[in-house]
């Protein structure tokens, strides 16, 4: 029997990966960020998101309000940011960390329709559904944590998030992120997350639920977006600022484009969540893709969004955070 | 001679110089400004709205097109009086209360004064107050409203709620659109009608004021 003994010192790549960019491509797009951030500047909708840019460093132009980020406080936001976020489980066995390369997966919707599946109906969703996929999704071991799906369509829509986490953290154990509208709702999630964790310490050590705020394409905060950001962070809790670009609907028809203006968009979430507390573990969130120029819909199962979501991953682990992509 | 059906295909093709020389040929050879706008100009954008709708047709040429038409629009406006531009109607439009998105309404809205439509734009974040002081100011026939989240579409019935006290509701049609929003739910809330897509929102509102 020939003898192939092990190799030293030899290099090898782990799993799968697509590699769309070089380091220098990806230093282009920050540039390009950069300029964007300062010159552009974003909607921010906010007044209170504007006193916090505006005492971080940023010019802010309340009249329209423009939130222009100059270079130093993009990197100082980057340098904060924590490399390593661990998102936990009512059970400790489910807890997760993420970093850099290491790949996790979830759930992830906002389905309003669902095929019944006893009767075969297609209807709105309801809060029972909600259950039922969290009893899925715990059962499943792929799974590492919960994310929702589909939306409470039963239930009064100002309420439906609270909904939503009562009937997920009810029928999972592992890790579930929350989507708050504003600061009210916000207040409420953490409050009930305390509830579970049994007390607002317990919480901070073991972040059983994180959030996820939405920017807006092109370069916009929304109110909504602004005050979920500063609760999580005021809380220490996770924070997934996700943007969804559509690129020739809300962002540039190139990729590199779309990749430029899904950045400021992000990263203005995250120079937020830093400059409302600093060190305040955040997500880079992408569900970005392109507009269907037949229909004006979004589609996200069609093959740039996997480019986009690769690109989007190399952007992130550039930076040193972790991130969630859209998987289609 | 180049003749009112080679204006709306220069429309279609979404040549804005085509649209540009042969509006300017037509005004000088004195052709009648009403049938430039109405069998040139609009009679072009009414077959990109079947041709969009078909999927025959891209938005971005969509967009060509409107362009086109509109730059062909304003070489005639100088020589028509307000009262003379021919409308199909005015439509009031905007997105509702607490939402920022408006992709759809714009696509919907230059779809609809490509088809002969006056289009008042009011914009995202659009509470119900506001839809009734515009609705007091602009006196339209139609009042269009948007939404993309299922948290912002009950701003649709507070809206026409708000008309119904101040007593305007009669005096004016409401169409309702967006992701979550359906026939049903506009039949819920009073809403005159639904469409799913621009190019058949133009149709609806041609349809409510026959």
């Amino acid at each position: 029997m020939v003898k192939r003994n092990v190799s030293a010192g030899r290099s090898a790549w782990q799993g799968f990966g697509l590699k769309i960019f070089s380091d220098d491509d990806l230093y282009q797009i920050h540039l390009a960020t950069l300029e964007v951030l300062e010159h552009s500047g974003l909607y921010v909708q906010s007044n209170e998101a504007m006193d916090i840019f505006e005492n971080g460093g940023c010019k802010v132009d309340r009249q329209q309000k423009k939130v222009r980020i100059p270079a130093y406080v993009v990197e100082d936001a980057l340098n904060s940011a924590p490399q390593k976020v661990v998102l936990c489980g009512r059970d400790p066995e489910k807890d997760l960390v993420l970093e850099a390369n290491r790949v996790n997966f979830c759930p992830f919707g906002e389905g309003i329709m669902v095929n019944d599946p006893e009767t075969g109906e297609y209807r709105k969703s309801t809060k029972a559904d909600i259950a039922n996929v969290a009893k899925l999704v715990d059962g499943l071991d792929e799974y590492d944590m919960l994310e929702f799906t589909i939306a409470a369509r039963d239930v009064n829509p100002k309420t439906a998030c609270l909904h939503t986490y009562e009937a997920t953290v009810a029928n999972t154990s592992k890790h579930i992120p929350q989507s708050p509208d504003d600061a009210e709702t916000a207040k409420i999630l953490i409050e009930m997350a305390e509830a579970v964790a049994g007390g607002k310490e317990k919480l901070q050590q073991r972040p059983i639920v994180s959030g996820c705020a939405c920017p807006q394409s092109p370069l916009s905060l929304s109110r909504g977006c602004c005050e979920a950001i500063i609760e999580y962070a005021r809380a220490g809790l996770p924070m997934n600022v996700l943007s969804m670009a559509m690129a020739g609907g809300s962002s540039p028809v190139t990729l590199a484009g779309t990749l430029v203006t899904h950045n400021c968009e992000v990263l203005g979430g995250h120079i937020l969540a830093q400059l409302t507390r600093r060190g305040t573990p955040v997500i880079y969130g992408s569900s970005t893709t392109i507009l269907d120029l037949r229909r004006a819909t979004a589609t996200v199962g069609c093959p740039e969004l996997g480019m986009i979501s690769a690109a989007v991953a190399q952007m992130a682990q550039y930076y040193l955070l972790p991130s969630y992509v859209a998987g289609g | 001679m180049a003749s009112l059906e080679d204006l709306a295909r220069e429309v279609e093709s979404g040549s804005e110089d085509g649209v540009r020389a042969l509006t300017n040929q037509m005004i000088a050879d004195g052709v009648d400004p009403g049938a430039i706008i109405n069998q040139g100009l609009i009679a072009g954008m009414n077959a990109v709205g079947v041709r969009f709708k078909a999927g025959d047709m891209f938005v971005p040429e969509v967009l060509m097109a409107a362009k086109a038409m509109g730059s062909g629009v304003e070489l005639v406006k100088p020589l028509l009086s307000e009262a003379d531009m021919p409308a199909e109607g005015k439509v009031l439009i905007g997105t509702v209360e607490g939402d920022l998105h408006d992709i759809g309404k714009n696509l919907v809205a230059m779809m609809m004064e490509g088809v002969g439509f006056t289009v008042v734009d009011l914009g995202v974040d659009i509470s119900p107050e506001d839809f009734v002081e515009a609705v007091k100011l602009h006196k339209p026939d139609i009042l269009g409203m948007s939404a993309l989240l299922t948290t912002t579409m009950p701003g649709m019935e507070d809206t026409i709620e708000a008309l119904e006290e101040e007593g305007l509701r009669d005096q004016v049609k409401i169409i309702i659109g967006g992701a979550p929003i359906s026939q049903e739910f506009a039949d819920d809330i009073g809403a005159d009608g639904y469409a799913p897509d621009a190019a058949s929102a133009a149709d609806l509102c041609k349809q409510l004021l026959s």
